[in-house]
């Protein structure tokens, strides 16, 4: 194996891949930055560029774009609280609220850290086991699969603590969004009132640009006119601190593990994994109430997770040659049209080109560090243009990245509504994300539901005679269960402190 | 030979003559400024390898003067497409459209208000074997004993798919149980996003069968992963040749997914015939058909009126199809 | 003091929540009924109960209102009003205008770009928008807004149009370059 890996450096290495790797990157995380246009509107988008690439050249430079993008999309999250894709939708969390700190310089930094960290260690585990983690993909069967998105929404409504109410409603009105469309399991029509753009259901791009650029900018503009606006500290401390590296250090290992768990798995599993890793995170690591008020760790573990599982989502594209998102679709299809089938074939068949492919992911990661290292200067630079330029500029681009998707005034306006709602919510303290967390898994859901009970005939047992969906179940449950007892819990340890206090 | 006939032919000459003198400086003249082929799905699909397949070799060959654009205007299984194409760009004569039966079963289902009557059906370009696939383990071995057990049980077998019932994947299964007097409405389909999930499912011994195309399954099979019971077709694959068909079979259904393109309609004859000569140049060209073995698609073109009026007696028949399962009224 | 407020924003809420998810279940009678495996719930069963959860949580909103909402509100509004008092009385009470014209001019802008981008054209729309919302976010020197905008409105359109082939709309430009 170790031969293979040598053979693929030698050919990651050469100088020409070097400079394409190298390119593929700064496109990737340039066009990534720009907000609404993610991973898969940009792979999808510089196609054109790789068609007269040789395979291996070809292969560097897709998934280097990749994850370009998949940085880039984070950049915006951290700087204007408008996330660039699924995935990035909790960075947005501590992450802008570090820059409003004045602290933009170490979360940018945070996080091309833990993606690299993360992003290094899914190669390595996709190196050493690929092939047989491969397989553990195809256990998710629609039963197991409903199980984890049930999880998935159980933490995130956990979490809500006090405001658990208003989570529900959040969650099931993203839920509903998402059943707008032609339903899978049936072929109906639903809630489209005989409209054929509704017909493909709403994207999320289109909900996320309404919900957090739409309202950012109102949001802004109102706290420029009041003169609330904090005024963003430039601190001296650009770089990440060696104090700040070793306190997000044991989240990044964690959301890597979430991140990686879940990539592997087709559908949104990127985006669940940093739902659920940074609400694990919260629930087991040490004073958790900083989460949430612009703690590092809030961005690293998100991060983390996301690489994690954009490398992992390799896993099954090419060893299976399904693919597990958007963006690893889009890909299958170019490498389709390079005549390289990804399957269980490509080690026999194109064991040179995959090595070099997963040797390049090793330089592709380390490149990213290197080139982001220096850019997060740039970018931090970027919190002190005056918000009444950055913000209407950025809203011009949000609404180029919803024109992309399918160049529809139906999406434009979805979007103008959802920025109402989305402008209202945050007036008024209700939680954005369990709605675009609702919103990503409510299709996929429902339908993984309803297939499982096509298969058992109807029999709702399904669910718990297959042993990682009843575990995933009783996980779910345990979320539940656990902030009350928890609580009850802490009550008593105080109780208990507090007599032996008395007593000392 | 009368003076009347003879008028006539010297008639027919001369128009033919001048129709000629004038189409070929004509197609000449005509060259798209901006071509550009709306795939109406996102990325990565079968419409989408269309349109950006056909750009490739254009640009390889060099056929078109600037590099033709992809637009991806998913929507309703190519609802949102022909509906935007009909009220937005009347007249454009740049403008490719990529479509398969999956629009077929759009009109045919009422989804869309639309037929093929409203656009230009340009030319199918290629075709796609379906089949039926089991795992390499499964207890079945030929199209016979699939067929049997179906006759014992129409819903023993759970076959998935990659599209909703009342399209593609799903009438695949039907056609195969209609054919063998099998009650089409009993059979377990499965509906997944897309033939990757169901080879999931399949591998994943979720599903006993899958129902989707052959290039979705080619990567596995080659694997000895799965094993395919029957193609829909009469010929074999060109490119996998021992793979068994239903009419060896003895099951004489077949069912072929071609993939082509139509142009807007107000679109000019020269704008019409420019593009129907270039891609019957590119199926003739070696560029293409390197592709085209690639995804594994069969050379099969239809253009011009052999190609509308089989899209017309494909609307029919989907139709009648589509109503005896109860899909449409 | 407690004043027990019958119409509260949160009972509000919880109407239109109520009403939301009726519409909802409402529209679940228009999905039709098309082939359907035997036994298994249909397209308007998820959508059905989706429906009744959400009814549920905008009726309990109704019915109970929020209390720690309300108590923090006026908490926080209290404090705010303390903050505000000697700002207030010193200076006359501004217009609902000058108050509230910005923030809704924004709205109006921001929501008319996104719905008549597609008949003015990227260019126009795009350019119109950057220049108003520049103003209203604070910017009073109109050369500058003016520079801004068009600088940014020619390389967002060439940059996307020309470098990554997303077709943006020329909608009235389109008219006027005869084409």
């Amino acid at each position: 194996m170790f031969d293979h890996l040598i053979n693929g450096f030698s050919v990651a290495l050469q100088p020409l891949n070097l400079l394409i790797a190298l390119l593929g990157s700064v496109i990737g995380t340039v066009i990534g930055v720009l907000p609404g246009l993610g991973p898969t509107a940009t792979i999808a988008m510089l196609l054109p560029l790789v068609f007269t690439m040789s395979p291996v050249a070809a292969m560097i430079m897709l998934t280097s774009i990749y994850y370009g993008a998949m940085y880039g999309g984070s950049t915006t999250s951290i700087l204007v609280n408008i996330p660039g894709e699924s995935a990035s939708v909790i960075t947005t969390i501590d992450g802008h609220k570090m820059a409003m700190q004045g602290r933009a310089g170490p979360a940018l930094a945070i996080a091309a850290v833990s993606s690299f960290v993360a992003g290094t260690l899914a190669v390595v585990v996709l190196t050493m086991v690929g092939r047989p983690v491969a397989s553990l993909a195809l256990r998710f069967g629609p039963a197991e699969f409903f199980s984890l998105m049930f999880f998935g929404l159980a933490t995130v409504a956990s979490l809500a603590g006090a405001q658990v109410g208003k989570a529900i409603v959040t969650t099931v009105m993203g839920l509903m969004i998402a059943t707008v469309g032609i339903d899978l399991v049936s072929g109906a029509p639903r809630f489209t009132f005989g409209n054929p753009f509704l017909q493909d259901g709403i994207d999320f791009i289109v909900v996320a640009m309404g919900v957090f650029a739409i309202s950012e900018i109102v949001v802004t503009a109102k706290e420029v006119w009041e003169g609330t606006r904090p005024q963003v500290v430039q601190a001296g401390n650009v770089w990440l601190s060696w104090k700040d590296f070793r306190y997000s250090l044991p989240s990044i290992f964690r959301g890597s593990f979430f991140g990686f768990l879940m990539g592997m798995l087709p559908g949104a599993g990127a985006t669940l994994s940093t739902f659920v890793a940074y609400n694990v995170e919260k629930r087991l690591a040490r004073n958790p109430e900083l989460y949430g008020t612009g703690d590092i760790r809030g961005v690293a573990c998100p991060e983390a997770a996301n690489n994690a599982a954009s490398g992992a989502s390799l896993i099954p594209l090419l060893s299976l040659g399904i693919p597990g998102g958007g963006a690893t679709a889009v890909m299958l299809g170019a490498l389709m049209m390079l005549d390289i089938t990804p399957g269980p074939m490509m080690f026999d068949k194109h064991g040179a080109l995959l090595w070099a492919l997963i040797a390049s992911m090793y330089v592709g990661n380390v490149l990213l560090l290197v080139l982001n290292w220096p850019m997060v200067n740039v970018f931090a630079r970027i919190m002190s243009v005056p918000a009444r330029y950055l913000m209407p500029i950025v809203l011009v681009i949000c609404t180029v990245g919803v024109w992309s998707l399918s160049s529809s005034s139906v999406d434009l306006v979805l979007t103008g509504a959802a920025g109402v709602l989305g402008y209202y919510m945050r007036r008024q303290k209700w939680p954005i994300e369990p709605l675009v967390l609702g919103l990503i898994l409510g299709g996929r859901m429902e339908s993984s539901y309803r297939q499982a009970l096509i298969i058992s005939k109807g029999s709702p047992t399904i669910f718990f005679e297959k042993p990682i969906s009843l575990v995933l179940l009783l996980g779910a449950l345990v979320f539940l269960a656990l902030p009350p007892i928890l609580a009850r819990m802490k009550k008593g340890r105080a109780l208990v402190e507090a007599l032996e206090g008395g007593e000392a | 030979m009368t003076l009347h006939s003879l008028s006539s032919l010297a008639r027919n000459a001369a128009l033919a003559a001048a129709a000629l003198a004038l189409a070929t400086p004509a197609s000449a003249a005509f060259a798209p400024e901006r071509p550009e082929c709306i795939a109406p799905a996102n990325p990565g699909g079968g419409w989408d390898t269309i349109c950006r397949t056909s750009a490739n070799v254009f640009q390889k060959t060099g056929a078109l003067k600037s590099t033709m654009y992809v637009t991806n205007m998913p929507g309703g299984s190519g609802a949102v497409a022909i509906a935007n194409v009909i009220t937005k760009r009347k007249g454009d004569n740049d403008l490719l459209v990529a479509a398969s039966n999956s629009l077929s079963f759009t009109m045919a289902a009422g989804r869309t208000p639309h037929t093929y009557a409203d656009v230009v059906p340009l030319a199918q370009i290629a075709a796609e074997y379906g089949g039926f696939f089991v795992k390499a383990d499964s207890k079945y071995k030929n199209l016979g004993d699939l067929v049997a057990a179906l006759k014992a049980n129409p819903s023993s077998v759970s076959f998935a798919g990659g599209s909703a019932p009342g399209s593609m994947d799903h009438i695949k299964v039907a056609l195969l149980a209609k054919t063998v007097g099998v009650d089409p409405t009993k059979l377990v389909y499965v509906p997944f996003q897309g033939g990757g999930e169901a080879m999931t499912a399949l591998l994943g011994g979720h599903t006993d069968a899958a129902t989707i195309d052959l290039a979705e399954a080619s990567a596995q099979l080659e694997a000895g992963k799965i094993r395919c019971l029957a193609l829909m077709a009469e010929k074999r694959s060109s490119k996998y040749k021992d793979l068994p068909t239903t009419f060896e079979q003895g099951v004489k259904v077949k069912f072929d997914t071609w993939r082509g393109v139509y142009m807007a309609p107000g679109t000019s004859p020269e704008a019409v015939q420019f593009w129907s000569d270039t891609l019957k140049k590119m199926v003739a060209s070696p560029e293409w058909n390197t592709e085209r073995e690639k995804l594994g698609w069969e050379p099969t073109t239809r253009f011009g009126d052999e190609f509308k009026a089989f899209v017309k007696e494909e609307h029919a028949s989907y139709k009648a199809l589509l109503k005896e399962l109860g899909f449409a009224k | 003091m407690v004043t027990a407020k019958i119409v509260t924003r949160a009972r509000a809420e919880g109407l239109v929540i109520l009403l939301v998810a009726l519409g909802y279940v409402w529209e679940t009678r228009n999905i039709p009924t098309l082939f359907q495996s035997p036994g298994v719930p249909g397209p308007a069963a998820f959508p059905t109960v989706l429906g009744l959860v959400l009814g549920l949580a905008g009726l309990w909103r109704l019915v109970r209102g929020a209390p720690g909402d309300e108590a923090a509100a006026r908490a926080a509004q209290k404090a705010a009003g303390e903050a505000k008092e000697p700002a207030a009385a010193g200076a006359p009470a501004p217009s609902w205008l000058a108050a509230h014209g910005r923030f809704y001019a924004l709205w109006a802008v921001v929501l008319g770009f996104m719905f008549f981008m597609p008949e003015l054209g990227f260019p126009l729309g795009a350019g119109a928008a950057m220049l108003l919302m520049f103003r209203l976010l604070g910017e009073k020197r109109w050369h500058v807004s003016a520079a801004l905008s068009i600088a940014t409105t020619a390389i967002l359109y060439l940059g996307f149009s020309k470098g990554l082939g997303v077709r943006l709309p020329l909608g009235l430009l389109q008219g006027l370059l005869g084409k």
